[in-house]
């Protein structure tokens, strides 16, 4: 028999019933072609069906068969965890829906698996506006915040246990706000700088009734260091750009040449230099004189 | 299609299906992805000997066909589609939540919700009250993008103040604007420059001003504009860097003409080189993690000391 055909006999019989069913009560609710007759064989195509379709997101659950001693292990698709959770929508509101998703397109996530659920997808040709970066550890992370799940991974040269709370891409870059299980304190993560996988574990997390937001920060500000407070020079030509970048609140001086010193919290001096040297001479790092002298030497190797 | 890929499809299509009074098959194709012979060859091959033990004709879904629609009953089994996943949900309600900060909404809109919104609030409905685990912010553009969407619609040309970050120079320019978009944290204007008298793109926060000239234009946009002003056709220079695992971020930053793994995990990196000022630039901020490898004259290490003495005088006085 094809795999497809099987797979729905499958479906359609864990969705039937109300009680859990053994793996031989179900070989012998399924047509006599659907399972091979050598029970090592059954075995071994019966278990990955089962792991196959819960890849799909089929809620199919493991239970005891009542009555069984030993405990026979059953299998069943509950019909309100199979159903629940499909909004009732118009058919512009799907639309609008569908537009949505395109026009702010996650990479990495499948577009249109979920549209095939909501009845499909209507084609509109439009491009789309943004693509936020959403591969790997994002996907990862995303599923475990929705799930309740404790996750680990490396960041840096650390090993960090987290509960993730909230995940925010913003300026470019996706963050993580979590519970840091170990230093016991929130923190935010930069998700591309986690060094490894993502792995969920079993342990689950309740959700807090507050999660702090992540503000627009600059780049420098992450971290853990102690912060340096740090003053630049910016020349007449760059200036408009820093003041938007930064805001205007981080401007200390306006001077007559038109340039400006503004000042900013640092806790990745080398982000920090980095920003400073896209200006080349048209700016310059003022205090504090670690910084200064930090930019010097870096400047002096190159030379 | 793989089996798995059918599987997921039939699951959603035979609920539609069955809701609608004979859709046409080319719907059915066109709205799963799917098909049409395939789609022709599953429903009639397969999910018509569909069904539950002990599989006599009233335990088994019915499939009915004709030239060119489709009817399916007693598919109890399958009469509402799979649920969505928590993660699925969370990335609607992320997109859609984006998509409603960025909208202008008419005075006309007040009074109701669109159906956008409409959307969204049903699908947090599901999740909890945690509608707020994934978040997407654009950044901000101020009153710019307002101003260039305006633009784009109404095929309007703009007169732009802006600051070439690479070319280190500050000019206006006529821009006959195309589309808009965002791409790692920065919005983007698209159009023809007719100074350059080609199509280019423009950073929107380095642009100073931007004003409706009031003139129309029918140009159509072609080609794809490198970044900042700059083309990337081809015809400019190219340096070969081999970078520190340190600098990979050049490679995601970037536009590059191919990049290549060395032996001890250092990256060779091939770059079309916008100017001198933005090989500058990128020489001073990545250091010692680069390694200039080829490039044409006067654009080698000696490019980079000069422009790190420059920048020394302002630290040695």
């Amino acid at each position: 028999m094809n795999k497809l055909e099987r797979l729905l006999d499958l479906v359609a019989a864990l969705l039937d019933t109300d009680r859990p069913l053994s793996r031989h009560d179900l070989r012998r609710r399924m047509p006599g072609e659907a399972y091979s007759d050598n029970d090592g064989a059954f075995r071994r195509t019966f278990e990955r069906d089962k792991d196959e379709l819960r890849a799909l997101g089929l809620p199919l659950v493991v239970e005891t068969v009542p009555g069984t001693d030993p405990p026979i292990e059953g299998y069943r698709i509950p019909r309100s965890d199979y159903e629940d959770g499909i909004p009732e929508l118009d058919s512009d509101e799907l639309a609008a829906l569908h537009l949505a998703s395109n026009l702010v397109r996650m990479e990495g996530a499948p577009a249109d698996d979920p549209f095939f659920k909501l009845g499909g997808v209507v084609h509109d040709g439009e491009g789309p506006l943004a693509r936020v970066p959403g591969g790997g550890n994002v996907q990862d992370l995303m599923r475990a915040a929705v799930e309740c799940r404790v996750v680990s991974f490396g960041y840096g040269v650390e090993k960090r246990l987290v509960e993730p709370h909230r995940l925010v891409f913003s300026r470019g870059h996706w963050y993580l706000v979590g519970y840091d299980k170990v230093r016991e304190a929130t923190r935010v993560f930069r998700v591309d700088r986690i060094s490894s996988g993502v792995v969920a574990g079993d342990e689950h997390f309740e959700i807090p009734g507050f999660v702090p937001e992540v503000g627009d920060e600059l780049p420098w500000c992450y971290g853990e260091e102690e912060p340096l407070c740090a003053r630049l020079l910016v020349d007449v030509r760059h200036a408009p750009w820093v003041v938007e970048h930064l805001g205007s609140a981080a401007v200390v001086e306006h001077r007559d040449d038109g340039s400006v010193i503004v000042e900013t919290q640092v806790r990745k001096p080398e982000v920090f230099r980095s920003f400073a040297l896209m200006f080349l001479e048209g700016a310059e790092i003022l205090e504090p004189p670690e910084l200064r002298q930090d930019m010097r030497s870096w400047l002096e190797s190159l030379t | 299609m793989p089996a798995l890929e059918r599987l997921r499809r039939l699951l959603a299509i035979v609920p539609w299906v069955v809701e609608q009074d004979g859709p046409l098959i080319d719907e059915v194709a066109a709205r799963f992805d799917y098909d049409r012979e395939e789609l022709l060859d599953d429903l009639e091959k397969i999910l018509f000997f569909v069904g539950i033990y002990p599989f006599t004709p009233d335990c088994l879904i019915e499939v009915w066909l004709t030239e060119d629609r489709v009817w399916i009953r007693y598919a109890d089994w399958f009469r509402r589609p799979l649920r969505l996943s928590m993660s699925e949900v969370a990335t609607l309600l992320a997109a859609g939540t984006t998509v409603v900060g960025l909208l202008p909404r008419s005075p006309a809109d007040d009074a109701e919700l669109g159906p956008l919104e409409r959307a969204l609030a049903k699908l947090s409905v599901l999740t909890e009250g945690s509608d707020r685990t994934v978040e997407i912010r654009l950044g901000t553009t101020g009153s710019l993008l307002g101003t260039v969407r305006e633009a784009v619609s109404n095929r309007e040309a703009l007169e732009v103040e802006y600051h070439s970050f690479h070319r280190d120079e500050v000019g206006t320019r006529v821009v006959e604007p195309h589309r808009y978009y965002a791409d790692k944290g920065h919005w983007y204007l698209v159009g023809y420059c007719r100074s350059a008298g080609a199509q280019r793109s423009f950073r929107l926060d380095r642009i100073r001003s931007c004003e409706p000239t009031g003139e129309r234009f029918t140009s159509p946009e072609e080609g794809a504009g490198g970044p900042e002003g700059i083309p990337l056709d081809g015809g400019l220079p190219e340096v070969v860097l081999e970078l520190d695992p340190e600098a990979r971020w050049v490679v995601d930053e970037y536009p590059h003409a191919g990049v290549e793994e060395t032996s001890v995990g250092q990256l060779k990196l091939r770059l079309p080189v916008a100017s001198e000022r933005w090989l500058e630039r990128l020489l001073v901020r990545l250091g010692s993690h680069a390694t200039v490898l080829e490039a044409p004259d006067g654009f080698g290490p000696e490019l980079r000391a000069a422009a790190a003495d420059r920048i020394l005088a302002r630290y040695l006085i």
